[in-house]
């Protein structure tokens, strides 16, 4: 019997709220998560915009000797997981942790805590380095943490892949579970903003530099935008075998339905011009479902705010739905919370989730200028009410990777 | 260390403890165990030999550190050595 795998818990920490429904709530109202940046000194940076976490102590979340010492990455994992399983009530059911695995991603990992401690080292000699930097910055110790701190004993592992990671990691748990290695997995990813990160985006071009009015900076498929707004925190989901949700009684958010990946092939960081990665992945979620592109009701685009990414996804969703992509609105919420990197995958297909159940499209903000190169129904600056049953989340990641997820709404 | 005291380097000792391992203040006194009663790993005990070195400018080698079983143990090590110092 084909197994379903349906999400029963989900966390958050992102620039509009250190939970989830705090965040969708902001989400809805189109309000926008990017500030100037407190957290580096930002004089020569051509970019000086982000969104932070702010006010967050994770203290609450974890050991406070770990907490002093891990880096901010893993803070943001632990606080998400820590929100998604007490949402999901899994472990409220003896045995559950055996049966439960763990997929936690990150792009970038501990970079705070290294570059501190490479500070160290220089200053100090090798003596003068902590024994926690490994533990405190290796990318799949979110997952370990996690699994530890819950008892969690199935797969324990990290999938990186860029601007995807999230995404990935929850296709690939999709499987697990599907193929029946496991019965619910606790997945998502997290990252945290580093000024090294920054400094080497900028470098790359990648970022926006306007830093007038900061939230505007990110404004995906208008015609003025000049770069993604790097942010951080996290997003996790449990997910579960349909059974055993059901025979718990567990609150049931939506379906995954269809999962898309592969790879560009093409270019360490620039998109593929023709879009046919996109076109593919978006393509294997859409058949792995079995519906056809009319029945997708919202996408989740990826859309960061570069001039040309946007622009290669637009073309490569015209291509895919043709004349059907009029009736198709198309947002990109990272207008609202910045890039979060890793996390980014995890939250948007948390967004189509809520958006199915809240009967509420996010909006794409800052849409001042229309780009004809982006000629969609952005749903520019206000939510819009709608009731769908399909929804598509893109993601797309530096090293050319293509993720595709299909959330269905569940009654 | 100019006051080499029992009692002071005790006070010191301890303030490291809550710092480095986040402890109450009321669960660090001289018969406090680092494993059983503190939750010293063997990864924090070089952390918090670390802060020892750093706190009291003193080397505390690899070698010495399983003597530490106690925050009395600590005291007593160090005595000797900021008494020299």
């Amino acid at each position: 019997m084909d197994r379903r795998v349906v999400v029963t818990g989900i966390g958050a920490l992102s620039p509009l709220g250190l939970d989830i429904e705090t965040t969708w709530t902001a989400i809805k109202a189109g309000q926008s998560g990017i500030r100037a940046i407190t957290k580096w000194e930002c004089t020569g940076f051509p970019q000086r915009v982000g969104g932070e976490i702010l006010g967050f102590c994770p203290d609450k979340w974890m050991k406070p000797r770990d907490a002093a010492l891990c880096d901010p990455f893993l803070h943001f994992a632990v606080a998400g997981a820590g929100m998604a399983i007490a949402d999901s009530r899994l472990l409220d059911h003896p045995g559950a942790g055996a049966r439960t695995g763990t997929c936690i991603a990150t792009a970038t990992g501990g970079v705070h805590v290294l570059v501190s401690q490479q500070a160290n080292m220089l200053r100090k000699g090798p003596n003068g380095v902590s024994p926690m930097t490994v533990p405190f910055t290796i990318c799949d110790m979110a997952s370990g943490y996690v699994s530890m701190q819950h008892g969690l004993e199935g797969p324990n592992h990290c999938l990186v892949s860029a601007c995807a990671s999230g995404a990935s990691a929850i296709g690939e748990a999709f499987h697990m579970i599907k193929r029946g290695s496991v019965e619910a997995m606790v997945v998502g990813a997290a990252d945290a903003t580093v000024p090294v990160h920054s400094a080497a985006f900028a470098a790359a071009r990648a970022l926006s530099t306007a830093n007038e009015v900061p939230a505007k900076a990110s404004r995906p498929f208008d015609a003025k935008r000049d770069g993604f707004v790097i942010s951080e925190g996290s997003a996790v989901l449990v997910l579960e075998e349909l059974s055993q949700a059901r025979a718990r009684e567990a609150k049931i958010y939506g379906e995954i339905v269809g999962y898309g990946s592969c790879s560009d092939a093409y270019h360490m960081t620039a998109p593929e011009p023709s879009g046919r990665g996109a076109i593919r992945a978006m393509r294997e979620a859409i058949n792995m479902a079995r519906i056809c592109c009319k029945d997708v009701g919202y996408v989740n685009a990826h859309a960061t705010s570069t001039p040309l990414g946007d622009r290669i996804e637009v073309a490569a969703l015209q291509s895919l739905f043709g004349a059907e992509l009029q009736n198709v609105p198309v947002s990109s919420t990272k207008s609202m919370t910045g890039h979060m990197i890793g996390a980014a995958g995890s939250i948007e297909a948390i967004f189509c989730l809520l958006a199915m159940r809240d009967e509420m499209l996010p909006p794409t903000i800052n849409q001042e200028y229309p780009d004809p190169e982006c000629a969609i129904d952005t749903i520019p600056n206000i939510a819009r009410h709608s009731s769908i049953e399909y929804a598509l989340s893109n993601s797309f990641g530096f090293g050319g990777h293509n993720v595709s997820l299909l959330l269905r709404r569940w009654i | 260390m100019n006051d080499a005291t029992y009692p002071t380097i005790l006070k010191s000792v301890t303030e490291l403890c809550v710092e480095v391992l986040r402890v109450p203040l009321d669960k660090v006194c001289p018969s406090a165990r680092l494993i059983e009663d503190l939750d010293v790993d063997s990864l924090f005990v070089i952390q918090l030999a670390m802060a020892l070195e750093e706190k009291f400018n003193v080397e505390v080698p690899e070698d010495d550190m399983p003597r530490f079983k106690t925050v009395d143990d600590i005291v007593l090590y160090l005595q000797p050595k900021l008494e020299a110092a």
